[in-house]
């Protein structure tokens, strides 16, 4: 299985949009290097990064071809976490580049992967035909409301992906484990 | 209960009373089948769960109620559901490719997730199957540049590629000008050699010409069953023509010769036509109803 996993990961690469996360990347980049050269802080310049990012990796699972693919001896969830892993190393790379440029607090992945995964559990429950909105409208959603919602238990709570990214993760995680027969 | 039995050398398809319900749309209603080698053509009206059956043959769908084997397995357990898709060629209805690959690469990534890891086997088997649906000289060139009609048959090429022993194949020939269909013909007989080949169209004309048995569906279920010539035999001596309407038929329509074709119980001293197997469909749905 690995093997044609590998042999897939190219054309999987081919078949994937990237033009909207390279400018997406590029549009970061130089967010991040503007803040850092008017010596100001790039926290929400991260944050919306993490949303924005994972939003890019999450909509990456859109497949055109899944119809034709459906009845395949590889499952549409392991060509799903092929397709997140080919568009998501990239997106930790720019991640990475965006905080080594910026001196904000907000450093390692975890906002990003936390972001991601939940969109991703959104995208394994949602109905099949909007799925891959949904997952990926999630993570915009997400930090949208993590600037709206005034303080309280309720923006505690929406703010979990920055607080607590690995718990997010993990239970974000779980719910994809447990839809990975839909 | 509806039973429909397709002999032949071994069944390599068995349903026992599947049903599929989308909310309060029952899609396939107590379908049962025993399907071998050959080709089975799959009629119906728009909504009558042609597709809904198809996507279950072909390990899409799970039903709701009843059992299903296919090349003797049950798909219903993941293992042998991935055992059945190694040896299953599918082609659902309108699909869609990577425009900027080629037909080539497009197979051969197709191939690569039914598991066919050997590169050199996989290149050729894909030119095969290209070369097999007429499109050997458009094999190199951008599917996007393609028409409506080649993509079709790039789509197919993915199914056939492999030598699945059972095909399902949801209007393959949508789109397909008559000498392509023809091609199809051979293409799927060739298939039909070693395993079991199921269709849906609406052409009836494509069923007489290519498939050794016929299914009708309506509402889910499977109203008639038998040979494209015991489907033409149904309207034998229900089949008439006339100048004028007749209100007692069960269905007329205009001919091209300006003249109506009726299907039904024919008039005193109306002469009988010579029934076709559209004759024949448009009566057996017409009394399912």
């Amino acid at each position: 299985m690995s093997s044609v996993l590998v042999q897939a990961a190219l054309p999987t690469a081919r078949a994937t949009r990237w033009t909207p996360g390279a400018a997406l990347a590029g549009l970061l980049v130089a967010a991040t290097a503007l803040t850092g050269y008017a010596d100001r802080p790039a926290d929400l310049v991260l944050a919306i990064a993490a949303a924005g990012l994972a939003a890019t990796v999450v909509a990456g699972l859109q497949d055109p071809a899944a119809a034709l693919l459906e009845a395949l001896p590889v499952s549409v969830m392991r060509r799903r976490v092929l397709r997140l892993a080919v568009v998501g190393a990239p997106a930790l790379a720019v991640w990475w580049l965006l905080d080594s440029l910026s001196t904000a607090q907000l450093s390692g992945p975890g906002p990003l992967l936390a972001l991601t995964a939940t969109g991703v559990a959104v995208a394994v429950w949602a109905p099949p035909r909007r799925a891959v909105l949904l997952g990926a409208s999630t993570p915009v959603a997400l930090f949208t409301l993590h600037q709206v919602v005034p303080s309280g238990t309720t923006s505690d709570v929406i703010a979990w992906w920055l607080t607590d990214p690995w718990w997010v993760l993990a239970a974000a995680t779980l719910l994809c484990v447990a839809g990975r027969r839909r | 209960m509806t039973t429909t039995t397709h002999t032949a050398t071994g069944t390599l398809l068995e349903t026992a009373g599947i049903t599929k319900r989308f909310g309060s749309l029952t899609a396939v209603d107590d379908v049962d089948l025993g399907l071998g080698r050959g080709i089975v053509g799959v009629l119906g009206p728009n909504g009558a769960g042609k597709t809904t059956l198809l996507r279950i043959l072909a390990t899409v769908l799970a039903p709701d109620r009843g059992s299903l084997s296919l090349l003797g397995l049950d798909p219903a357990s993941p293992t042998a559901r991935t055992e059945v898709r190694r040896r299953l060629g599918y082609l659902p209805q309108s699909p869609r490719l990577y425009t900027g690959f080629t037909p080539l690469e497009m197979v051969d990534y197709v191939a690569i997730l039914k598991e066919h890891t050997d590169a050199a086997w996989r290149r050729r088997e894909a030119a095969a199957v290209l070369e097999a649906v007429g499109l050997g000289d458009r094999m190199h060139k951008r599917i996007r540049t393609l028409s409506g009609g080649m993509q079709q048959r790039v789509a197919l090429a993915s199914a056939l590629v492999g030598s699945p022993d059972l095909l399902v194949l949801d209007e393959p020939a949508t789109g397909l000008d008559p000498e392509q269909r023809i091609a199809l013909r051979s293409v799927l007989a060739e298939t039909a050699h070693r395993g079991c080949v199921v269709l849906s169209t609406h052409n009836t004309a494509e069923v007489a010409a290519l498939c050794q048995h016929v299914l009708v569906m309506d509402r889910g279920r499977i109203c008639w069953s038998g040979t494209p010539a015991a489907l033409a035999g149904e309207a034998e001596g229900r089949v008439w023509e006339s100048d004028v309407e007749e209100p007692t038929a069960l269905r007329s329509w205009l001919t091209g010769p300006g003249t109506r074709r009726h299907v039904g119980t024919p008039p005193a001293g109306a002469s009988p036509a010579v029934p076709t197997v559209d004759d024949g469909y448009l009566l057996v749905t017409r009394l399912a109803r």
